[in-house]
Protein backbone atom coordinates (compact mmCIF):
# COMPACT_ATOMS: atom_id res chain seq x y z
CA UNK A 1 0.00 0.00 0.00
CA UNK A 2 1.43 3.28 -0.91
CA UNK A 3 3.34 5.37 1.63
CA UNK A 4 1.72 8.77 0.95
CA UNK A 5 -1.49 6.83 2.16
CA UNK A 6 -0.09 5.47 5.16
CA UNK A 7 1.38 9.14 5.85
CA UNK A 8 -1.68 10.80 5.68
CA UNK A 9 -3.35 7.97 7.13
CA UNK A 10 -0.95 8.37 10.47
CA UNK A 11 -1.50 12.17 10.91
CA UNK A 12 -5.21 12.27 10.32
CA UNK A 13 -5.49 9.14 12.93
CA UNK A 14 -2.47 11.24 15.59
CA UNK A 15 -5.05 14.75 14.88
CA UNK A 16 -8.74 12.56 15.45
CA UNK A 17 -7.00 10.65 18.80
CA UNK A 18 -4.76 13.93 19.98
CA UNK A 19 -2.09 10.80 20.60
CA UNK A 20 0.73 9.76 18.63
CA UNK A 21 -0.57 7.18 15.97
CA UNK A 22 1.85 4.71 14.05
CA UNK A 23 0.05 2.99 11.00
CA UNK A 24 1.04 -0.32 10.46
CA UNK A 25 -0.29 -1.55 7.78
CA UNK A 26 -3.81 -0.50 5.06
CA UNK A 27 -5.36 -3.91 3.17
CA UNK A 28 -7.88 -3.11 0.72
CA UNK A 29 -11.30 -4.46 1.19
CA UNK A 30 -13.34 -4.16 -1.65
CA UNK A 31 -12.64 -1.01 -3.98
CA UNK A 32 -14.25 0.23 -7.28
CA UNK A 33 -13.18 2.92 -9.93
CA UNK A 34 -14.96 5.38 -7.38
CA UNK A 35 -15.37 3.93 -3.88
CA UNK A 36 -13.31 2.48 -1.88
CA UNK A 37 -12.69 0.62 1.52
CA UNK A 38 -10.17 -0.60 3.78
CA UNK A 39 -9.05 -2.10 6.74
CA UNK A 40 -6.07 0.31 8.99
CA UNK A 41 -3.80 -1.93 11.56
CA UNK A 42 -2.72 0.91 13.43
CA UNK A 43 -0.52 1.52 16.93
CA UNK A 44 -1.77 3.62 19.82
CA UNK A 45 2.29 3.30 21.83
CA UNK A 46 1.83 -0.31 22.39
CA UNK A 47 -1.47 -0.92 22.03
CA UNK A 48 -2.86 -2.40 18.39
CA UNK A 49 -6.16 -0.63 17.22
CA UNK A 50 -7.87 -1.56 14.11
CA UNK A 51 -10.00 1.07 11.57
CA UNK A 52 -11.72 1.35 8.51
CA UNK A 53 -11.31 3.97 5.84
CA UNK A 54 -14.07 4.83 3.81
CA UNK A 55 -13.97 7.01 1.05
CA UNK A 56 -15.16 8.08 -2.36
CA UNK A 57 -12.86 9.38 -5.16
CA UNK A 58 -14.78 12.47 -6.17
CA UNK A 59 -15.92 11.54 -9.76
CA UNK A 60 -18.37 8.53 -11.01
CA UNK A 61 -20.30 9.07 -7.61
CA UNK A 62 -23.79 10.21 -8.70
CA UNK A 63 -25.15 7.21 -8.58
CA UNK A 64 -24.60 7.23 -4.69
CA UNK A 65 -27.84 8.32 -2.58
CA UNK A 66 -25.39 10.47 0.17
CA UNK A 67 -21.70 11.58 0.60
CA UNK A 68 -19.94 9.50 2.96
CA UNK A 69 -19.63 12.64 5.35
CA UNK A 70 -23.80 12.06 5.45
CA UNK A 71 -23.63 9.34 5.91
CA UNK A 72 -20.92 9.19 8.85
CA UNK A 73 -23.06 11.97 10.68
CA UNK A 74 -26.28 9.29 10.26
CA UNK A 75 -24.31 6.82 11.66
CA UNK A 76 -23.33 9.12 14.65
CA UNK A 77 -27.01 9.79 14.70
CA UNK A 78 -27.94 6.54 14.87
CA UNK A 79 -25.04 4.98 17.47
CA UNK A 80 -26.89 7.53 20.27
CA UNK A 81 -29.86 6.49 19.44
CA UNK A 82 -29.23 2.84 20.63
CA UNK A 83 -28.53 1.22 17.12
CA UNK A 84 -24.99 -1.31 16.99
CA UNK A 85 -23.56 0.64 14.17
CA UNK A 86 -19.41 1.17 13.94
CA UNK A 87 -18.28 3.74 16.25
CA UNK A 88 -16.92 7.18 13.62
CA UNK A 89 -13.60 7.99 14.56
CA UNK A 90 -12.80 10.90 12.55
CA UNK A 91 -14.98 12.47 9.59
CA UNK A 92 -12.41 13.53 6.69
CA UNK A 93 -11.49 17.41 6.21
CA UNK A 94 -9.63 18.72 3.51
CA UNK A 95 -6.61 19.18 5.50
CA UNK A 96 -6.75 15.24 5.86
CA UNK A 97 -6.12 15.05 2.09
CA UNK A 98 -7.48 11.75 2.01
CA UNK A 99 -10.92 12.70 0.04
CA UNK A 100 -14.24 12.30 1.07
CA UNK A 101 -15.26 9.97 3.45
CA UNK A 102 -14.60 8.56 7.11
CA UNK A 103 -12.72 6.70 9.34
CA UNK A 104 -14.51 4.31 11.71
CA UNK A 105 -14.03 1.46 14.33
CA UNK A 106 -13.05 -2.18 13.23
CA UNK A 107 -15.94 -4.34 14.19
CA UNK A 108 -14.69 -8.29 14.37
CA UNK A 109 -17.13 -10.59 13.10
CA UNK A 110 -18.65 -12.33 10.31
CA UNK A 111 -20.46 -11.13 7.38
CA UNK A 112 -21.04 -13.69 5.01
CA UNK A 113 -24.30 -14.85 5.96
CA UNK A 114 -23.91 -18.80 4.97
CA UNK A 115 -21.57 -18.98 7.27
CA UNK A 116 -23.76 -17.25 10.41
CA UNK A 117 -26.79 -18.82 9.03
CA UNK A 118 -25.39 -22.38 8.79
CA UNK A 119 -22.21 -23.55 11.25
CA UNK A 120 -23.66 -24.58 14.58
CA UNK A 121 -20.97 -22.85 16.32
CA UNK A 122 -23.81 -19.55 15.09
CA UNK A 123 -26.59 -21.57 16.55
CA UNK A 124 -26.78 -19.09 19.84
CA UNK A 125 -26.15 -16.14 17.92
CA UNK A 126 -29.35 -17.28 15.53
CA UNK A 127 -31.58 -17.59 18.52
CA UNK A 128 -30.37 -14.27 19.34
CA UNK A 129 -30.88 -12.31 16.19
CA UNK A 130 -34.60 -11.78 15.90
CA UNK A 131 -35.25 -9.67 19.10
CA UNK A 132 -31.83 -8.40 17.89
CA UNK A 133 -32.61 -7.17 14.81
CA UNK A 134 -35.99 -6.43 16.04
CA UNK A 135 -34.54 -3.93 18.81
CA UNK A 136 -31.98 -2.78 15.76
CA UNK A 137 -35.24 -1.72 13.51
CA UNK A 138 -37.64 -0.41 16.28
CA UNK A 139 -34.33 1.82 17.46
CA UNK A 140 -33.82 3.32 13.93
CA UNK A 141 -37.31 3.22 13.11
CA UNK A 142 -37.75 5.85 16.60
CA UNK A 143 -34.95 8.35 15.83
CA UNK A 144 -35.93 11.67 16.26
CA UNK A 145 -35.88 12.74 12.87
CA UNK A 146 -34.50 16.46 13.88
CA UNK A 147 -31.38 14.55 15.07
CA UNK A 148 -30.49 13.54 11.69
CA UNK A 149 -29.07 15.12 8.84
CA UNK A 150 -31.57 15.78 5.80
CA UNK A 151 -32.47 13.02 3.69
CA UNK A 152 -34.55 11.84 0.69
CA UNK A 153 -38.19 11.20 1.85
CA UNK A 154 -38.60 7.98 -0.26
CA UNK A 155 -42.16 6.44 -0.11
CA UNK A 156 -42.99 2.47 -0.74
CA UNK A 157 -45.17 3.88 -3.96
CA UNK A 158 -41.96 6.03 -4.85
CA UNK A 159 -39.45 3.70 -4.64
CA UNK A 160 -41.85 1.29 -6.54
CA UNK A 161 -41.57 3.84 -9.71
CA UNK A 162 -38.04 4.24 -9.21
CA UNK A 163 -37.48 0.09 -9.81
CA UNK A 164 -39.61 0.51 -12.39
CA UNK A 165 -37.76 3.50 -14.41
CA UNK A 166 -34.73 1.32 -14.10
CA UNK A 167 -35.90 -1.27 -15.08
CA UNK A 168 -37.19 0.07 -18.13
CA UNK A 169 -33.65 1.83 -18.66
CA UNK A 170 -32.08 -1.67 -18.88
CA UNK A 171 -34.85 -3.06 -21.14
CA UNK A 172 -36.91 -4.91 -18.81
CA UNK A 173 -39.15 -6.85 -20.61
CA UNK A 174 -39.80 -9.70 -17.83
CA UNK A 175 -43.41 -10.49 -18.02
CA UNK A 176 -43.80 -11.67 -14.08
CA UNK A 177 -41.56 -8.76 -13.38
CA UNK A 178 -44.80 -6.65 -15.05
CA UNK A 179 -47.27 -8.54 -13.31
CA UNK A 180 -45.62 -7.90 -9.49
CA UNK A 181 -45.30 -3.64 -10.45
CA UNK A 182 -49.30 -3.98 -11.50
CA UNK A 183 -49.72 -5.76 -8.09
CA UNK A 184 -47.34 -3.95 -6.06
CA UNK A 185 -48.74 -0.75 -7.28
CA UNK A 186 -52.81 -1.32 -6.44
CA UNK A 187 -51.28 -2.21 -2.94
CA UNK A 188 -48.10 0.13 -1.32
CA UNK A 189 -49.85 2.76 0.01
CA UNK A 190 -47.66 5.96 1.25
CA UNK A 191 -46.42 5.84 5.34
CA UNK A 192 -48.55 6.87 7.52
CA UNK A 193 -46.09 8.14 9.86
CA UNK A 194 -42.71 8.41 7.93
CA UNK A 195 -39.39 7.56 10.03
CA UNK A 196 -36.06 7.01 9.53
CA UNK A 197 -35.53 3.78 6.96
CA UNK A 198 -32.07 2.08 6.63
CA UNK A 199 -32.89 0.77 3.30
CA UNK A 200 -30.44 -1.78 2.85
CA UNK A 201 -30.94 -4.08 6.32
CA UNK A 202 -30.63 -7.49 5.68
CA UNK A 203 -28.10 -10.14 6.07
CA UNK A 204 -24.82 -9.96 4.35
CA UNK A 205 -24.99 -5.87 5.84
CA UNK A 206 -24.79 -7.37 9.45
CA UNK A 207 -21.82 -8.28 11.05
CA UNK A 208 -22.26 -11.29 13.34
CA UNK A 209 -20.87 -13.05 16.43
CA UNK A 210 -21.00 -15.98 18.49
CA UNK A 211 -23.47 -14.17 20.45
CA UNK A 212 -25.31 -12.41 17.62
CA UNK A 213 -25.52 -9.12 16.26
CA UNK A 214 -22.38 -6.89 16.49
CA UNK A 215 -23.24 -3.87 14.14
CA UNK A 216 -25.77 -2.94 11.38
CA UNK A 217 -23.24 -1.89 8.21
CA UNK A 218 -24.14 0.36 4.66
CA UNK A 219 -26.10 2.71 5.79
CA UNK A 220 -25.83 4.57 2.38
CA UNK A 221 -29.74 3.72 1.13
CA UNK A 222 -31.09 5.66 4.44
CA UNK A 223 -34.18 7.54 3.98
CA UNK A 224 -37.27 8.94 5.61
CA UNK A 225 -40.27 6.57 4.57
CA UNK A 226 -42.19 3.49 5.37
CA UNK A 227 -40.86 1.30 8.44
CA UNK A 228 -42.46 -1.91 6.52
CA UNK A 229 -39.53 -1.80 3.82
CA UNK A 230 -36.56 -2.62 6.46
CA UNK A 231 -38.62 -5.65 7.59
CA UNK A 232 -39.89 -6.58 4.28
CA UNK A 233 -36.46 -6.62 2.52
CA UNK A 234 -35.29 -8.35 5.39
CA UNK A 235 -37.26 -10.75 4.87
CA UNK A 236 -37.01 -10.93 1.37
CA UNK A 237 -36.49 -14.75 0.32
CA UNK A 238 -33.05 -13.55 -1.32
CA UNK A 239 -31.50 -12.95 1.81
CA UNK A 240 -32.58 -15.95 3.82
CA UNK A 241 -29.62 -17.99 1.80
CA UNK A 242 -32.02 -20.87 1.32
CA UNK A 243 -32.69 -21.19 4.93
CA UNK A 244 -36.49 -20.19 3.95
CA UNK A 245 -38.39 -21.87 6.49
CA UNK A 246 -36.98 -18.76 8.93
CA UNK A 247 -38.35 -15.76 6.72
CA UNK A 248 -36.95 -13.09 8.54
CA UNK A 249 -33.19 -13.21 7.47
CA UNK A 250 -32.81 -16.84 7.31
CA UNK A 251 -33.00 -16.67 11.34
CA UNK A 252 -36.39 -15.84 12.52
CA UNK A 253 -40.28 -16.11 12.16
CA UNK A 254 -42.72 -13.53 10.87
CA UNK A 255 -44.48 -13.58 14.60
CA UNK A 256 -41.97 -13.91 16.76
CA UNK A 257 -40.13 -11.07 14.93
CA UNK A 258 -43.15 -8.47 15.05
CA UNK A 259 -44.02 -8.85 18.48
CA UNK A 260 -40.62 -8.08 19.88
CA UNK A 261 -40.23 -5.27 17.18
CA UNK A 262 -43.55 -4.14 19.04
CA UNK A 263 -42.16 -4.77 22.65
CA UNK A 264 -39.14 -2.41 21.65
CA UNK A 265 -41.37 0.56 20.87
CA UNK A 266 -41.98 -0.43 17.24
CA UNK A 267 -45.43 -0.03 15.55
CA UNK A 268 -48.02 -3.04 15.85
CA UNK A 269 -47.83 -4.94 12.24
CA UNK A 270 -49.42 -8.18 11.26
CA UNK A 271 -47.36 -10.27 9.25
CA UNK A 272 -49.81 -9.82 6.14
CA UNK A 273 -48.94 -6.14 6.18
CA UNK A 274 -45.10 -6.62 5.75
CA UNK A 275 -46.27 -9.08 2.81
CA UNK A 276 -46.54 -6.60 -0.16
CA UNK A 277 -42.70 -5.37 1.12
CA UNK A 278 -41.33 -9.00 0.75
CA UNK A 279 -42.82 -8.75 -2.82
CA UNK A 280 -41.08 -5.81 -3.35
CA UNK A 281 -37.51 -6.86 -2.03
CA UNK A 282 -37.76 -9.63 -4.33
CA UNK A 283 -38.79 -7.03 -6.99
CA UNK A 284 -35.98 -5.11 -6.19
CA UNK A 285 -33.23 -7.60 -5.93
CA UNK A 286 -34.46 -9.01 -9.46
CA UNK A 287 -34.40 -5.67 -10.67
CA UNK A 288 -30.68 -4.97 -9.57
CA UNK A 289 -29.70 -8.60 -10.89
CA UNK A 290 -31.21 -7.49 -14.54
CA UNK A 291 -28.95 -3.87 -13.69
CA UNK A 292 -25.85 -5.74 -12.63
CA UNK A 293 -26.02 -7.88 -15.86
CA UNK A 294 -26.39 -4.66 -18.17
CA UNK A 295 -23.66 -3.59 -16.86
CA UNK A 296 -21.52 -6.42 -17.85
CA UNK A 297 -23.03 -6.60 -21.25
CA UNK A 298 -22.67 -2.82 -22.43
CA UNK A 299 -18.75 -2.97 -20.72
CA UNK A 300 -19.17 -0.37 -18.19
CA UNK A 301 -18.43 -3.24 -15.13
CA UNK A 302 -17.73 -6.34 -16.69
CA UNK A 303 -16.92 -9.05 -14.71
CA UNK A 304 -17.76 -13.24 -13.94
CA UNK A 305 -19.14 -12.24 -11.09
CA UNK A 306 -22.18 -9.77 -12.85
CA UNK A 307 -22.54 -12.10 -15.97
CA UNK A 308 -23.33 -15.29 -13.01
CA UNK A 309 -25.47 -12.33 -11.46
CA UNK A 310 -27.67 -11.95 -14.54
CA UNK A 311 -28.96 -15.16 -14.36
CA UNK A 312 -30.24 -14.84 -10.99
CA UNK A 313 -33.11 -13.33 -12.48
CA UNK A 314 -34.87 -16.57 -12.91
CA UNK A 315 -34.79 -17.16 -8.74
CA UNK A 316 -36.73 -13.88 -8.74
CA UNK A 317 -39.11 -14.66 -11.04
CA UNK A 318 -39.75 -18.04 -8.96
CA UNK A 319 -40.12 -16.27 -5.83
CA UNK A 320 -42.60 -13.94 -7.36
CA UNK A 321 -44.47 -16.52 -9.20
CA UNK A 322 -44.64 -18.51 -5.68
CA UNK A 323 -46.05 -15.15 -4.02
CA UNK A 324 -48.89 -14.49 -6.95
CA UNK A 325 -50.20 -17.72 -7.59
CA UNK A 326 -49.46 -19.51 -4.04
CA UNK A 327 -48.83 -16.90 -1.38
CA UNK A 328 -46.44 -15.94 1.34
CA UNK A 329 -43.03 -17.42 0.21
CA UNK B 1 -13.90 -35.85 -37.80
CA UNK B 2 -15.34 -34.35 -34.57
CA UNK B 3 -15.18 -36.27 -30.82
CA UNK B 4 -18.01 -37.21 -28.88
CA UNK B 5 -16.96 -34.55 -26.19
CA UNK B 6 -19.22 -31.59 -26.53
CA UNK B 7 -19.86 -28.13 -25.36
CA UNK B 8 -21.00 -29.69 -21.85
CA UNK B 9 -17.99 -31.76 -21.88
CA UNK B 10 -15.90 -29.17 -22.35
CA UNK B 11 -17.36 -26.41 -19.46
CA UNK B 12 -17.37 -29.02 -16.97
CA UNK B 13 -13.37 -29.58 -18.01
CA UNK B 14 -12.48 -26.60 -17.20
CA UNK B 15 -14.52 -25.63 -14.54
CA UNK B 16 -12.56 -28.96 -12.70
CA UNK B 17 -9.00 -27.26 -14.16
CA UNK B 18 -10.27 -23.95 -12.36
CA UNK B 19 -11.00 -25.73 -9.17
CA UNK B 20 -7.49 -26.79 -8.91
CA UNK B 21 -6.22 -23.72 -9.00
CA UNK B 22 -4.53 -22.65 -6.34
CA UNK B 23 -6.42 -19.54 -5.49
CA UNK B 24 -6.70 -17.52 -2.30
CA UNK B 25 -9.63 -14.33 -1.62
CA UNK B 26 -11.37 -12.65 -3.76
CA UNK B 27 -9.66 -14.71 -6.74
CA UNK B 28 -10.66 -17.92 -5.15
CA UNK B 29 -13.94 -16.47 -4.64
CA UNK B 30 -14.45 -15.36 -9.04
CA UNK B 31 -13.14 -18.79 -9.30
CA UNK B 32 -16.32 -20.43 -7.81
CA UNK B 33 -18.40 -17.36 -9.49
CA UNK B 34 -16.75 -18.65 -13.15
CA UNK B 35 -17.43 -22.40 -11.93
CA UNK B 36 -21.07 -22.03 -11.03
CA UNK B 37 -20.97 -19.96 -14.82
CA UNK B 38 -19.74 -23.27 -16.12
CA UNK B 39 -21.91 -25.47 -14.74
CA UNK B 40 -24.67 -23.29 -16.32
CA UNK B 41 -23.43 -23.16 -19.60
CA UNK B 42 -23.52 -27.24 -19.25
CA UNK B 43 -27.07 -27.48 -17.85
CA UNK B 44 -28.52 -25.34 -20.31
CA UNK B 45 -26.63 -27.22 -23.35
CA UNK B 46 -28.03 -30.55 -22.06
CA UNK B 47 -31.41 -28.78 -21.21
CA UNK B 48 -34.83 -29.74 -23.26
CA UNK B 49 -35.73 -26.97 -25.54
CA UNK B 50 -35.79 -23.63 -24.21
CA UNK B 51 -37.26 -22.10 -26.97
CA UNK B 52 -40.85 -22.88 -26.37
CA UNK B 53 -41.25 -19.61 -24.28
CA UNK B 54 -40.09 -17.40 -27.14
CA UNK B 55 -42.88 -19.51 -29.60
CA UNK B 56 -45.64 -18.77 -27.10
CA UNK B 57 -44.95 -14.70 -26.86
CA UNK B 58 -45.25 -15.05 -30.77
CA UNK B 59 -48.27 -16.64 -30.86
CA UNK B 60 -49.67 -14.54 -28.30
CA UNK B 61 -48.73 -11.41 -29.59
CA UNK B 62 -48.23 -11.74 -33.24
CA UNK B 63 -44.76 -10.29 -33.11
CA UNK B 64 -41.72 -11.06 -34.65
CA UNK B 65 -39.49 -13.18 -32.44
CA UNK B 66 -37.07 -11.08 -31.18
CA UNK B 67 -39.45 -8.51 -30.02
CA UNK B 68 -42.32 -10.55 -28.65
CA UNK B 69 -41.42 -10.94 -25.24
CA UNK B 70 -41.50 -7.02 -24.99
CA UNK B 71 -44.71 -6.75 -26.50
CA UNK B 72 -46.34 -9.50 -24.15
CA UNK B 73 -44.55 -7.21 -21.42
CA UNK B 74 -46.24 -4.08 -22.80
CA UNK B 75 -50.02 -6.50 -22.60
CA UNK B 76 -49.56 -6.87 -19.30
CA UNK B 77 -48.91 -2.79 -18.12
CA UNK B 78 -51.18 -2.07 -20.31
CA UNK B 79 -53.99 -3.72 -18.81
CA UNK B 80 -55.22 -5.77 -21.73
CA UNK B 81 -53.55 -8.70 -20.73
CA UNK B 82 -54.99 -9.59 -16.98
CA UNK B 83 -51.31 -10.91 -14.91
CA UNK B 84 -53.74 -13.07 -12.80
CA UNK B 85 -54.75 -15.15 -16.26
CA UNK B 86 -51.23 -16.14 -17.27
CA UNK B 87 -49.50 -17.05 -14.52
CA UNK B 88 -49.95 -20.84 -14.84
CA UNK B 89 -48.54 -20.51 -18.42
CA UNK B 90 -45.56 -18.57 -17.34
CA UNK B 91 -44.81 -21.51 -14.78
CA UNK B 92 -43.37 -24.07 -16.47
CA UNK B 93 -41.30 -21.60 -18.71
CA UNK B 94 -39.90 -19.91 -15.04
CA UNK B 95 -39.58 -23.49 -13.71
CA UNK B 96 -37.64 -24.70 -16.99
CA UNK B 97 -34.78 -21.57 -16.91
CA UNK B 98 -34.50 -21.61 -13.04
CA UNK B 99 -33.51 -25.82 -13.29
CA UNK B 100 -30.49 -24.21 -15.71
CA UNK B 101 -29.60 -21.37 -13.78
CA UNK B 102 -30.06 -22.84 -10.15
CA UNK B 103 -31.37 -26.52 -9.65
CA UNK B 104 -30.71 -25.98 -6.09
CA UNK B 105 -32.73 -23.42 -5.34
CA UNK B 106 -35.31 -24.34 -2.84
CA UNK B 107 -38.29 -22.26 -4.74
CA UNK B 108 -37.58 -24.54 -7.59
CA UNK B 109 -39.12 -27.94 -5.29
CA UNK B 110 -41.44 -25.80 -3.49
CA UNK B 111 -42.87 -24.68 -6.83
CA UNK B 112 -43.29 -28.00 -8.02
CA UNK B 113 -45.31 -29.26 -4.70
CA UNK B 114 -47.42 -26.52 -4.74
CA UNK B 115 -48.46 -27.15 -8.36
CA UNK B 116 -52.31 -28.15 -8.97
Amino acid sequence: MSETLCAALASCLSRAKSAEVEVVSVTALSGGAASESYAVDAKIGSDGQRFVLQRSLGEGELARTMSRATQARLQLAVEAAGVPVPPIVHILEPLDDLGEGFIMTFIDGETLAPRYLRDPRYDAARQAMTGQTAHALAATHAIDRDTLPTLQRLDAPAQLAALRDTYDEVGGSVPIFEIAFHHLGARLTPAEAPVLVHGDFRSGNLIVDTDGLCAVLDWELAHIGDPRLDIGWLSTNTWRFGNWEKPVGGFGDRQAFLAAYAQAGGARFTPEEILPFEMLGSLRWGVMCLQMAAAHLDGSAASVERAAIGRRVSETEADLLYMLRYGPL
Amino acid sequence: MRSDIDIADLAEAVAAFIGELPLKGRQAFHAKVAQNALAIVAREHRAPDLADERAFYVERTGADPAHARAAFCRRIRDGSLKGEDVLAELEPFILARLAVDNPKFPTLARLKEARP
